[in-house]
């Protein structure tokens, strides 16, 4: 009774984390704009302008307080790079600033609680697929007793005939 | 410049078979495959199914590996919040001018008030190529200015028209209002078509400078072969236009350069002219790359009017010839 009790209760406080209610993404405020510098590196010195056409171009940002350097240059759009250069400055930042461990890496509060949305999500799936498989099983078993009972029948018919 | 070792083409093959090919461009690995990135992103967007779409981007690998622009093979380059469309004959939008094209949109937005007092904005953009400049120009200063904006590109190239009439209605989600004229700036001496009565209030330009004799020498494989040489070679002729034809009828230029030769022709005209020194003041401003790209100047207007165009460069770059 006792063990039952305490199974049923640890499955209770599992806190169940929903997609829509994660802790919100660490956002690029203006603040963080006054601290930090920009540069633009395409690659090279040299007379530049038309003589050369790049088509990339990273940028990197520097938060001077901690200094954190953080450098993007996955698009061909320098629009488009600083923009997400400025996403990975506030992600950077929160981790510096308010990191949890986990496993030996530092990571923030929302990708801890993604992480264990996945976690959760898989183990609803596994569940789900399991009960799915259960339910078809039983209706198997089901069917095969009505089966039976039908042979029986039959059977029965037969031998009263004779 | 260095040949690739074989090391490296190897390590490369490993990793994608079209890799090598982007070598010679690209010169390091990651960056040869940021590039297999873009182009098959751009590719996966319109291919029907997976064998076109491996067909395609062999293809641009091919055309990659003979040099040919990136931008001509994606017939696309992005430029601040457009997405100019490339074709050849026409001149590819470099990071330098989207640099200082952002960095004068920025300065307007900071001293918009002195311009709104004035309700009729006039800017022009000479040899405009793909149009890039007027473009964000009219589009990020119609957001900003509560007054009527009138933008006008010019260029003396038929293709250059053609791809600017394109990017009007395509380099957006909604199409741009500028007017495109065709017009020789240097042969023609009537420019009253352009000017239509009225002062221009910033003119812009990012005319051909590289001079004849750096052609050879500094310009990269790839636009010695691909781009425009109208486009390309030129070195005071349209300096001198500026400082001949245009400065009675302008109140600000903006002109992109190559070298610090064309900033100190500028600024030594205007500095040698004793009508013009009085009341222009000329400026130059360096690129990120530490390299000489703009020579701007404005006229000082009376201290009573309200509108007032040096308030929009006073953070724009260093000034090289104050107005006495």
């Amino acid at each position: 009774m006792m063990w039952r009790l305490q199974r049923n209760f640890s499955a209770l406080t599992i806190n169940l984390i929903k997609k829509n209610k994660l802790p919100p993404r660490p956002k690029f405020n203006e603040q963080l704009e006054t601290e930090c510098t920009e540069s633009f590196m395409h690659g090279g010195r040299g007379p530049g302008g038309q003589k050369i056409n790049k088509s990339n171009s990273k940028v990197q940002l520097k938060h001077i307080p901690t200094g954190i350097v953080v450098e993007c240059q996955e698009t061909r759009s320098r629009d488009q790079n600083r923009k997400i250069a400025r996403e990975k400055m506030a992600l950077a930042i929160e981790r510096f600033r308010n990191g949890i461990e986990v496993n030996g890496e530092v990571i923030s509060e929302r990708e801890k609680a993604v992480q264990e949305w996945h976690r959760q999500s898989k183990k609803s799936k596994y569940k789900k697929s399991k009960q799915k498989y259960e339910e078809h099983q039983e209706l198997k078993k089901q069917k095969e007793l009505e089966q039976l009972k039908k042979d029986e029948e039959i059977l029965k018919s037969i031998f009263q005939q004779n | 410049m260095p040949r690739i070792s074989t090391k490296t083409i190897h390590e490369a093959y490993k990793i994608n078979p079209f890799l090598p090919l982007l070598l010679p461009e690209c010169r390091t690995i990651s960056q040869a495959k940021l590039e297999l990135k873009w182009i098959n992103q751009e590719f996966a967007k319109t291919a029907p199914d997976h064998y076109t779409l491996q067909k395609n981007i062999k293809k641009a690998c091919i055309q990659r590996f003979h040099h040919i622009p990136l931008q001509y093979i994606l017939k696309s380059q992005p430029f601040g919040s457009l997405n100019i469309k490339c074709q050849p004959c026409v001149l590819i939008p470099r990071w330098e001018t989207e640099e200082w094209v952002m960095d004068l949109i920025q300065s307007i937005k900071n001293g918009k008030q002195s311009l709104e007092s004035k309700n009729q904005i006039s800017i022009v953009d000479l040899c405009t190529g793909s149009g890039c400049i007027a473009l964000l120009l009219k589009r990020e200063l119609s957001k900003i200015l509560n007054s009527n904006l009138n933008v006008k590109a010019v260029d003396c190239s038929d293709s250059a028209i053609d791809l600017v009439n394109r990017n009007k209605l395509e380099s957006s989600e909604d199409p741009i209002d500028i007017e495109v004229l065709k017009f020789d700036i240097l042969q023609s001496n009537n420019i009253d078509s352009i000017l239509s009565n009225q002062k221009i209030d910033i003119l812009t330009c990012n005319p051909p400078y590289i001079p004849k004799s750096d052609f050879q020498r500094d310009v990269t494989k790839s636009v010695k072969l691909f781009e425009p040489k109208l486009a390309l070679i030129g070195d005071k002729e349209f300096y001198s236009n500026l400082l001949e034809k245009w400065i009675p009828h302008i109140n600000s230029f903006v002109y992109e350069v190559g070298n610090i030769d064309q900033v100190k022709f500028v600024k030594d005209y205007i500095s040698n002219d004793n009508t013009l020194n009085k009341i222009w003041t000329v400026g130059s401003k360096y690129d990120s790359n530490k390299q000489c790209r703009v020579v701007y100047g404005y006229v000082n207007s009376p201290n009573s009017s309200s509108y007032d165009i040096s308030k929009i460069f006073s953070n724009f770059g260093t000034v090289i010839h104050p107005s006495k």
